[in-house]
């Protein structure tokens, strides 16, 4: 448990480096500006014109930009970079299953991402429409896409250098792209499954039907998120334990 | 092998002064000028960009990207091969704006390695100490950036264009009436490029860590387009009209509209009540601080 | 302690370490070697972090890849420099000491910054640490738990001479007190100050072990050169030809060099030729019994 604890101490110093906070700050802080440049320029906007507002302003610039590219630097970041420079050797080093040091960057990397991204989601759905409705389900969405999404890239990143680039091509290509051309890819999709948990939650908390639009029925969107998350996280901890690091001049 | 212990007079020893002659001759000869080392490094850049001249990993991002910003126009003109004219998906007014998320990430990928590189190295200074000025640098990578883009945005315009020639059952007739999208054609991805190019290497410029500068080039793209399409939906104000600006891939659509014609109508600039001189506006001022920028950056920075 | 059996690791088409069986036993000993030869691979088996292709690496009977269990006996100092710039050096001690569970973790942290001097800089964060001050830092996360081996992989590198002669010492002192260090390098003088025993490592294949005054000796189809002042050396030259030890003898600028196949035969000649030729004998140098003779010798066969 200290091992765990320790790793996961140095862990949350690394990511949450002065630079890399503020520019996902920055970005959570566009999100919440622009709720509030509705909510104090549309006069006229009923309750319900504003709340599909907000449903459409979460869900495009929320869980479709701003999770996913949270989730990458940080998943990409936490063990990506220690790789990289060759830090890594000295958690290696230690009497600690490698699993341990997996999980426990994942028990880091995960918060951060979900409250720097969920925090400002929240703040724009309760700023932007009357109802609290969609401003939860929607941090509910965001917390739920952090989480696989993290898994995901840090997994990535242990497969391969070019991590960041590979997980924009799949966010911006794979879930942008294609998924608007070809409706069937929406099942793979960590965004579809985080629309659709979004937007159930928002249904039940303000009496809506937005579930019925989604591109992913809830119930396939939990199966279809376990299954992804289970292999993500199985694909992370078995590269893990087999690691090596090649020496420098040999 | 000589033996090692104390010989003859070694160099150094008091009272042998020698002057070695290691045959070391100044130059003399022809020397290029300015104009010759500038374009040489655009051309450096050009291949770094596609990973030329490095190893095979080094050319995964930018082939692979290039392939699929190609692909959907070599699809598209097998279904018009097959289908007719009448059903193809794309154009040449909306391919780039369609396929903005492939040039975005070739540019957030390869850009930072132009002008990173050098700062982490360290080897402005080697460069500075040449013909070369710092303006000079600043003309040649912005050259490159934008010649890689040109080649990777206009390559799917190209293949669209020769395709449908190729594909129409009157030769003669469809030159003719593709020539006229010939502007469109050429000028599209060179304005994109220009636009795209200037800023994400301005951006770029600023840190010599790769990971940063590919994070904030994109973030910019990302955030871009997630805003205008939230906004979309808005029926008017501030917020629809300049909100999407944030995305390059807007006010450069824009433009294009403005200058060579045909409306996307997926894109904010078919929703706004803007005029599109607007837009050419944003697109002129966005391009000239991003020079400027860049010049500044390279003017200040210490070697 | 260290045990390497029949181990060869390969990448691809590329063969970094050629069927190498070795054993470290406790006291100091040098992995010696040029760039590429393969010592840092040798040393990331050993320390678990590269899995041998074939044949079996094992640290106290334990094999090193893939059982962590084995970091109680081993402590690594990689080579790269970089360390969480973040921490300081305390911290990042005391981070090592609690991931190998020790129980008084402060003690030992106080304990291992103070055995490499760094007890005032050790507040500090490591991003303004110099080279040498990083190297000692890794030093001191590496002994927290007290291993009884200790693998450091050009440990040397960026220190200057004040700094290198401390940690020649502090190594000194561990192996004095019964632990097993094992360090690469391909500086000869180091190696040669501080290692009792030496293996080299050329293209993979392990050319030599032992002392290396005593591998010197064994190279026999190399003859030993000797440097040597007398109050005659042009007689003392003429003298010496005659015997069928030596191999050949060269007066340069009034100094006398013997070449002589058999160093033992030629010592016991010197002196009695020198007396026989009335000539006083003043000096008589192997020159090449050095570590860098042997070792060129070893890189060039």
């Amino acid at each position: 448990m200290t091992a765990i604890a320790t790793i996961a101490g140095i862990t949350f110093r690394q990511l949450v480096s002065r630079r890399r906070t503020i520019l996902m700050l920055l970005l959570g802080a566009v999100l919440v500006v622009v709720a509030l440049a509705f909510r104090l320029g549309s006069d006229a906007s009923s309750p319900s014109d504003a709340l599909s507002w907000t449903v459409g302003l979460l869900e495009y610039l929320g869980i479709a930009a701003l999770v996913p590219l949270i989730a990458l630097i940080m998943g990409t970041s936490a063990i990506g970079n220690e790789l990289e420079d060759g830090t890594a050797v000295h958690l290696l080093t230690k009497p600690v299953a490698r699993w341990q040091v997996g999980v426990a960057k994942l028990l880091v990397a995960i918060p951060i991402a979900a409250v720097l991204s969920g925090v400002p989601i929240l703040l724009a759905g309760l700023i932007a429409a009357e109802a609290p409705s969609a401003g939860f389900g929607y941090a509910i969405g965001a917390v739920i896409g952090s989480a696989i999404y993290v898994t995901m890239f840090m997994a990535l990143s242990l497969v391969t250098s070019r991590a960041f680039v590979i997980g924009l091509g799949y966010v911006l290509i794979w879930e942008g792209l294609l998924s608007g051309l070809f409706k069937g890819i929406a099942t793979l999709s960590v965004r579809q499954y985080a629309i659709s948990v979004a937007r159930s939650i928002t249904d039940g908390l303000g009496n809506l039907t937005l579930g019925a639009d989604a591109r992913l029925a809830l119930g396939t969107a939990v199966v279809a998120a376990i299954v992804v998350s289970v292999v993500a996280l199985a694909v992370l901890l078995r590269r893990l334990s087999r690691l090596e690091i090649a020496g420098e001049t040999g | 092998m000589p033996p090692d212990a104390g010989h003859a007079a070694a160099p150094g020893q008091a009272g042998a002064s020698e002057i070695y002659d290691i045959g070391y001759r100044g130059y003399d000869g022809l020397r290029l000028g300015r104009v010759h080392a500038t374009w040489a490094l655009f051309v450096a850049s050009v291949r770094q960009a596609f990973g030329l001249g490095r190893p095979a990993r080094a050319k995964i991002a930018p082939w692979g990207l290039a392939a699929i910003a190609i692909i959907p126009a070599a699809v598209a003109l097998a279904i018009v091969a097959s289908a007719g004219p009448n059903f193809s998906p794309f154009s040449y007014d909306d391919y780039i704006w369609q396929m903005q998320a492939v040039f975005g990430i070739f540019v957030a990928a390869q850009a930072p390695e132009l002008v990173g590189g050098d700062q982490r190295h360290r080897v402005l200074a080697l460069y500075f100490s040449h013909a070369m000025e710092r303006v000079d640098y600043v003309i040649a990578k912005l050259g490159a950036i934008v010649g890689a883009l040109v080649i990777v945005m206009g390559a799917p315009m190209l293949v669209l264009f020769i395709g449908r020639i190729l594909t129409a059952g009157d030769l003669a007739g469809a030159i003719g009436d593709e020539l006229g999208s010939l502007p469109q054609v050429i000028g599209s991805p060179l304005l994109h490029a220009v636009g795209v190019g200037a800023l994400s290497l301005a951006i770029a410029a600023f840190t010599p860590r790769r990971a940063y500068a590919t994070g904030a080039i994109i973030a910019l793209f990302i955030v871009g387009q997630g805003l205008s399409q939230a906004v979309s939906r808005l029926s008017s104000g501030f917020l629809r009209d300049f909100g999407p600006m944030v995305n390059p891939f807007v006010w450069l659509d824009g433009t294009r509209d403005w200058l060579l014609g045909g409306t996307v109508s997926e894109s904010p600039v078919a929703r706004s009540d803007l005029s599109l001189s607007t837009y050419g506006l944003v697109t002129l001022v966005v391009v000239v601080v991003s020079i400027g920028l860049l010049i500044w950056r390279y003017r200040r920075i210490s070697t | 302690m260290i045990e390497l059996t029949a181990v060869s690791r390969w990448y691809g088409n590329v063969v970094a370490v050629n069927d190498i069986t070795l054993r470290v036993d406790p006291g100091i000993t040098g992995l010696l070697g040029p760039n590429g030869a393969g010592k840092s691979t040798i040393l990331h088996m050993v320390a678990g972090l590269l899995a041998p292709s074939t044949g079996t690496v094992t640290v106290a009977g334990e094999a090193t890849f893939g059982h962590p269990s084995i970091y109680r006996n081993i402590g690594l100092v990689p080579e790269r420099e970089a360390v969480y710039p973040f921490l300081s050096g305390r911290e990042f001690v005391r981070a090592a000491a609690r991931l190998h569970g020790l129980a008084d973790v402060d003690a030992a942290t106080s304990r291992a910054v103070e055995a490499v001097d760094m007890t005032d800089a050790a507040g500090r964060a490591i991003g303004g640490y110099s080279k040498g001050m990083r190297q000692r830092i890794k030093v001191a996360a590496a002994l927290v738990h007290d291993p009884p081996a200790l693998v450091l992989d050009e440990p040397f590198n960026g220190m200057d001479p004040r700094q290198r002669l401390h940690m020649m010492t502090l190594l000194r002192r561990m192996a004095a007190e019964g632990a097993t260090i094992l360090f690469s390098s391909h500086i000869l003088e180091e190696v040669e100050r501080l290692a009792e025993r030496v293996l080299v490592i050329v293209a993979g294949r392990l050319a030599a072990s032992g002392d290396f005054r005593q591998i010197r000796r064994l190279m026999t189809d190399r003859p030993h050169t000797f440097t040597v002042r007398s109050s005659d050396n042009r007689a003392l030259g003429a003298a010496l030809m005659t015997a069928p030890a030596v191999g050949g003898v060269s007066l340069d600028d009034g100094l006398l060099s013997v070449r002589a196949a058999d160093f033992g035969a030629f010592s016991r000649h010197v002196a009695v030729a020198a007396r026989d030729a009335g000539v006083r004998l003043y000096e008589v140098l192997p020159t090449d019994d050095s570590l860098e003779s042997v070792f060129s010798y070893l890189v060039g066969r």
